[in-house]
């Protein structure tokens, strides 16, 4: 959803892009004579349909023009200019990729087309909760696939064939009409699924809400090492940990420390890093290489969990565009001579990789058609802190989330299906697998509406990775919106959307399943209004679901416009619901909140709907009976909801005050934390980025104790901890709150990379409300913060030059008593297509 | 909807009549997004012309009046997926800078500037008060966004597609399209900002 100061100058763009005048060729006049010489056409040689108008002049020209084009070289485009050639790369890959992959053909053409009248039942029933049923067989399955539409029994792989233009057109038009089955309003008015075992429904004993496994007191995972540090004092943190939504539940981040290693992922280059940090001593242990893929897979580390001595790296494999080529070194003036245009015979470009070395490229392009799929490596740490890997798991898909909860790691992927065959004998080519394995049919859910592509589950226990506890996948019909973990369940929320009429239903689906040591069980799932914003806006309690949506609500109206002033500006005559004389269809979004609270059956036990319309939420936080969101349009209204009566959510009180914060943190008792932006209220324009403070002893009349406005101090446009909260540090018992902020970006042509003006900061907040403890700048890509003890470590990655950790003495006015350089191991050894030019 | 849905279904009858009344509801949006998608009068002209007559061909299979925009609209997206092939396909100058997308960019202040000189008919006229001078700057700024940009916009601004759906147009999910668009926006906001001083 686009924020209200973008969708004014959405508006505003449109205004003037719509005075383009539109050629006498097209206006409906001249559409109508065409029409009208077309049927002429027709009586005259007698045909009918489709046929006829291809025979017309007009269809016939279009045809050549074509066919002509087609004919064409395939060639691809020379784009000078410094961003020339990545971006004359990405155009060839999207054109590829988009028009030829038979996985993308395939989706045309089905459900959400045209014009099936998906009902979102009226408001009392718009949730439903469901029982998962999933399959008894792989050929259950197929069916679906069948029935989808994806088998190719032409088994086109080759991304730079495609089939005839014809077959594509006739799949646009004619899918609709069988597709539309697949969303009949039947399927969620009856909420039953055909087919295969129920789980779900008559609740398993096992999993409740008093969990065992949930580790009380301090907080997330702290690791092996906790040194005893003489400085801390009882009761408070000595060693920071990950920001994570909720207690018990570790969620993966790119640095991390136990106390004794500080462990930093270099994405650019697959390189995990080991340091040991000793005060200000740090001594780096172990530049262990990840695995980087080859000509054929790319591999990109994307986020680790390091604590109990193991560290387990995600990893993402990717296909790639590769050359099947060889490739002939060239001297300087060969290179210039050919950038001039002397280009060589049956030669199709010239690579340009980072380390300066030139050479020709013969030969085609290539699409490896080698399946996506992430792997979790786990190392274990040892004493001088190197890293000894201890095996991985890998599962099928597109990585979506993970968690780990007393060692055991729950790993979730997206997978999409890609070329089946007709008869659906290969299973592998259309289940997940888990560990190279598919997985069985009576784990896979299938819901209501199944599309191609499935939510993947699995857990292990981190120090045995070969080992699976279970798995689990669901066939997606919608579109990955975010997955919360509490202490009990997994709930995934998948975002919908639903046509009825003209008019567009958003909706959410919550996948629950529950989990305890690693078994996962699927339990239920609901539909309800609206959208969630991000994770934050899901919290368990007590095995109740507390839920906030926003809902963009479209309505279509008709507007009439009266004759041109002299200033060439129309009035609006009329308006009205329904399309009249003279009028024109205009599309108006309204938005609306909701908050929903459900049993641990996924059914609706109360709700609050239709709040603050016309504003969207952008933060939420819920702790034990009262929950806390804020939604935004100029100003801020931070709601606070009583949930004590689940069947009865009241809200208490709206404190309305300009801006909007982003991410709420509880920071002590009474006390409310929130990270956001000051904006004008009037024109809603950002004035600064800030900290507010919120005493909420009294939720009744929550008040703004402080803010603190960035801009006062130093420039700063954005915050990597307003949208990502693993970027905050903060230990409210020592009174830290740190997090880095950066205004302008700098270009650097030789590198070819950017930076920022980065400044970290900590905060602290005392009796005179919020204050800069100590701030740290630097040009860089981005700066991470933790501590162990006393000492205050900062991370600052420069993309091009690599890391630098600096230590500084909080005990002694924060001085800087270390620094150690990291630097990048190779520059991209590149054979990737982003690194070539391309002759014309 | 009653005087809507008799329309449509005279147009189902192939009543030249009530389908170009359809096409009037619809065809400056429609015109639009090819134009901006595709970046040139030329081609976004044939690629209407296509769209309305396959849709005229086709309009038995239209079940309701309320969806005719959206089911011609999905037409013309296919269109303009092809003639995008077809540019791939083609030759491309060296001037054009832009993803190897080709526009023959001397086109477009053509339209706009015989506007501005008073060629043109009156039927664009400039609402909401925005001059002309302003707006054909801010089409010079459009057309330096890349291609994916504009095709986003375009869908989003003429199409009143949602990002999910120009996300499964364009292959990504609908996140990357709406930070695309943001971006997008910004762009274009700096590079008016540097002309003329302000985008309103």
């Amino acid at each position: 959803m686009l924020e209200q100061n973008e969708k004014k100058r959405m508006e505003q763009l449109k205004e003037s892009l719509r005075q383009e005048e539109i050629p006498q060729g097209v206006s409906p006049l001249a559409i109508k004579e065409k029409l009208l010489w077309a049927e002429a056409q027709k009586e005259d040689s007698g045909g009918q349909g489709k046929d006829s108008a291809k025979r017309t002049p007009l269809y016939r020209y279009k045809r050549r023009k074509l066919a002509a084009a087609m004919w064409a070289l395939a060639v691809l485009a020379v784009a000078l200019g410094a961003f020339g050639v990545r971006q004359a790369v990405v155009i060839r890959r999207d054109a590829l990729m988009a028009e030829n992959s038979p996985a993308n053909r395939r989706t045309e053409g089905q459900k959400n087309d045209g014009d099936e009248d998906l009902q979102i039942q009226p408001s009392a029933e718009r949730y439903r909760a469901q029982q998962i049923a999933c399959a008894g067989s792989y050929e259950e399955l197929f069916r679906v696939f069948q029935d989808l539409q994806v088998t190719d029994p032409t088994d086109n792989l080759n991304p730079l064939g495609g089939s005839s233009w014809e077959t594509y057109e006739i799949n646009a038009y004619d899918g609709a009409e069988s597709a539309g089955a697949a969303f009949g309003s039947d399927a969620i008015n009856s909420g039953a699924v055909s087919g295969g075992t129920s789980f779900g429904g008559a609740a398993p004993a096992e999993s409740k809400a008093e969990n065992e496994s949930a580790p009380a007191g301090s907080g997330p995972q702290t690791g092996v090492a906790d040194m005893e540090d003489a400085g801390a004092m009882a009761g408070e943190e000595s060693v920071s940990t990950t920001n994570v939504q909720e207690e018990g539940v570790d969620e993966a981040d790119v640095i991390k420390t136990d106390g004794t290693f500080i462990y930093i992922l270099q994405q650019n280059e697959n390189a995990l890093r080991v340091v040991r940090a000793d005060g200000g001593q740090m001594t780096e242990c172990d530049n262990h290489l990840l695995d980087a893929g080859d000509d054929t897979l790319e591999a990109t580390p994307v986020e680790f969990y390091a604590s109990d001595g193991l560290v387990t790296v995600i990893m993402q494999y990717r296909q790639k565009f590769y050359y099947d080529k060889e490739l002939v070194p060239l001297s300087k003036e060969e290179a210039d001579a050919r950038l001039a245009g002397d280009v060589a015979a049956g030669e199709v470009g010239i690579s340009n990789s980072g380390d300066g070395a030139v050479a020709a490229i013969r030969g085609p392009i290539c699409y490896s058609d080698v399946r996506e799929y992430v792997a979790a490596e786990t190392f274990s740490v040892g004493e001088d802190g190197s890293l000894t890997s201890l095996g991985r798991m890998t599962q099928d898909g597109s990585y979506r989330s993970s968690r780990k909860v007393n060692g055991i790691l729950y790993l979730f992927t997206t997978y999409y299906t890609s070329v089946i065959h007709a008869d659906g004998s290969v299973v592998e080519e259309y289940v997940p697998r888990v560990n190279g394995i598919c997985i069985p049919a009576d784990s896979i859910a299938m819901p209501d509406m199944p599309s191609n592509s499935y939510i993947v589950g699995s857990s292990f226990a981190c120090g045995t990775p070969g080992t699976v506890i279970s798995q689990f996948s669901v066939l997606d019909a919608n579109f990955y919106a975010d997955v919360y973990v509490s202490q009990n369940a997994i709930y995934f929320a998948e975002a919908g959307y639903a046509e009825s009429g003209t008019s567009y239903h958003e909706y959410t689906q919550i996948l629950k399943y529950t989990y305890q040591d690693g078994v996962m069980t699927p339990y239920g799932s609901a539909n309800v209004k609206g959208q969630i914003h991000n994770t934050f806006s899901m919290d368990e309690q007590e095995g109740y679901l507390r839920l906030v949506t926003t809902e963009n609500v479209e309505k279509t109206r008709y507007i009439k416009y009266g004759e041109p002033n002299e200033y060439g500006e129309q009035e609006v005559v009329e308006t009205a619901d329904q399309w009249f004389d003279g009028s024109v269809q205009e599309h108006t979004w309204e938005l609306e909140n909701h908050l929903f609270v459900l049993d641990e059956n996924m059914r609706q036990a109360g709700s609050i709907e239709d709040i603050a319309k016309g504003e969207e939420i952008k933060s939420a936080r819920f702790m034990g009976d009262t929950g806390y969101f804020v939604t935004y349009e100029n100003t801020d209204p931070l709601f606070s909801v009583d949930l004590s009566d689940p069947s009865d959510p009241k809200i208490m009180g709206a404190l309305k005050i300009p801006g909007f914060s982003e991410y709420l943190h509880f920071y002590s008792d009474g006390l409310l934390l929130g990270l956001g932006q000051e904006t004008d209220e009037e024109s809603g324009n950002f004035i600064s980025l800030k900290l507010s403070m919120f005493d909420i002893s009294d939720p009744y009349h929550v008040q703004e104790t402080d803010k603190y406005l960035l801009n006062d101090v130093r420039k700063a446009y954005f915050a990597d901890a307003m949208t990502d909260h693993k970027a905050l540090l903060i230990a409210p018992s020592r009174n830290i709150i740190g997090f880095s902020a950066a205004s302008d970006s700098v270009w650097d042509e030789e590198t070819m990379t950017s930076s920022y003006d980065c400044c970290y900061s900590i905060y602290g907040y005392g009796e005179t409300g919020f204050y800069e403890q100590f701030a740290f700048g630097q040009q860089c890509s981005a700066m991470r913060g933790l501590f162990v003890g006393d000492v205050l470590y900062i991370c600052t990655w420069r993309e091009a030059e690599g890391e630098t950790l600096t230590a500084f003495d909080m005990a002694n006015g924060y001085e800087q008593i270390g620094e150690l350089n990291l630097p990048k191991n190779f520059t991209r050894r590149e054979t990737a297509i982003e690194d070539f030019v391309y002759y014309e | 909807m009653g005087e809507y849905d008799q329309l449509a279904a005279r147009a189902r009858e192939k009543d030249v009549n009530a389908f170009a009344m359809l096409y009037k509801l619809v065809y400056e949006d429609l015109y639009h997004m090819a134009f901006y998608m595709l970046g040139n009068a030329h081609d976004a002209e044939d690629v209407v012309s296509d769209t309305v007559l396959a849709a005229y061909e086709g309009i038995h299979k239209l079940k309701s009046a309320a969806a005719f925009k959206g089911w011609i609209f999905k037409i013309l997206l296919n269109k303009c997926r092809r003639q995008r092939k077809a540019y791939a396909n083609r030759p491309v100058s060296i001037e054009s800078g832009t993803e190897g997308q080709e526009y023959p960019a001397d086109r477009l202040p053509e339209t706009m500037a015989a506007a501005l000189s008073g060629e043109a008919d009156g039927r664009c006229a400039a609402k909401s008060g925005i001059s002309r001078e302003a707006a054909l700057d801010v089409q010079q700024a459009f057309f330096q966004l890349s291609e994916t940009e504009r095709t986003i916009l375009a869908m989003s601004l003429f199409g009143g597609y949602k990002s999910h759906e120009i996300g499964k147009h364009l292959h990504m999910n609908a996140n990357t399209v709406r930070t695309k668009c943001s971006r997008a926006l910004g762009k274009l906001q700096d590079m008016l900002i540097e002309r003329q001083g302000d985008f309103r």
